[in-house]
């Protein structure tokens, strides 16, 4: 795992892209945020940089959209999980479907409160700075 | 997740043990904590208990079933609601090979060992306010 790596966001709605960032902002660690609105997406910088990101945070509903979608999301799950990159979902509400919740690490919810969001946040990346190997 | 179960911590040290148990005491930690000095034995309560555990905290290198060994039981023999507890890696020694295998399963944790009383703290503590955080684990 890679402590100073990327930050990497899958989320394709731009308020909550906004409030990710204004929170990644508030909590001040100095890495890298890169943000993209697919799995697709993400997989192809991944396999494209020569980056070695340190974790990855995921919309949930992102990997609900089509069975299309779903193998290509659950794809980018194994391509993340296989590099030992922390994958971890996000969602809107506690009742998502647990069939849905792919992620060992876990999915956490986006909750209205910003500064609940924020802890959320700051404890993942704490944790998974924690683990090891550190770099 | 069963947020208020027990935590089962597998460790057959007896000084790590009582430094466990002083960090948990000293951040008034709910879960009650089981321990278990082997992974057989961990893994016969497992098998048997009608409780669920919020989380298992697992030492690597044991006598008769180490740590990778029991996960992998688990998550072939055990009940879904079983493979579904987070499982943490703790060991002194990290080797690398130690931690591509854990990856490979999938870990949802690998931790050093520390033996400062307030660095275990704080990574104990992480642990609970994570998992605590977390809407729905799955290992599958």
């Amino acid at each position: 795992m890679n402590n100073n790596g990327a930050i990497l966001v899958i989320e394709d709605n731009e308020d909550d892209r906004f409030i990710m960032e204004e929170v990644l902002i508030d909590l001040n660690y100095p890495n890298n945020r890169v943000y993209f609105s697919g799995g697709k997406e993400a997989m192809d910088y991944l396999q494209n940089s020569e980056s070695n990101p340190f974790i990855v945070f995921s919309d949930i509903s992102l990997i609900k959209l089509s069975d299309l979608e779903v193998k290509r999301e659950l794809r980018a799950d194994r391509v993340f999980l296989s590099r030992r990159i922390p994958f971890i979902l996000l969602s809107d509400t506690s009742n998502t479907n647990i069939a849905y919740d792919r992620s060992p690490q876990g999915s956490f919810i986006k909750t209205c409160s910003i500064s609940e969001f924020t802890k959320t946040i700051n404890t993942v990346i704490e944790y998974w700075q924690r683990c090891s190997p550190q770099n | 997740m069963n947020k208020s179960g027990e935590i089962v911590i597998i460790e057959d040290d007896e000084d790590d043990r009582y430094l466990l148990e002083d960090v948990f005491n000293s951040l008034e930690c709910t879960n009650n904590r089981l321990y278990f000095e082997d992974g057989e034995a961990a893994l016969e309560y497992l098998q048997h208990s009608s409780s669920v555990p919020f989380l298992i905290l697992s030492d690597v290198n044991m006598p008769r079933l180490n740590g990778f060994e029991l996960r992998h039981k688990l998550h072939t023999d055990a009940e879904l609601q079983i493979k579904c507890i987070p499982y943490l890696f703790f060991s002194t020694a990290i080797s690398q090979e130690a931690v591509i295998a854990a990856y490979s399963m999938s870990a949802q944790g690998f931790f050093v060992k520390q033996g400062v009383f307030e660095d275990l703290r704080t990574t104990i503590q992480v642990i609970l306010e994570y998992w605590k955080r977390c809407a729905a684990p799955n290992n599958f």
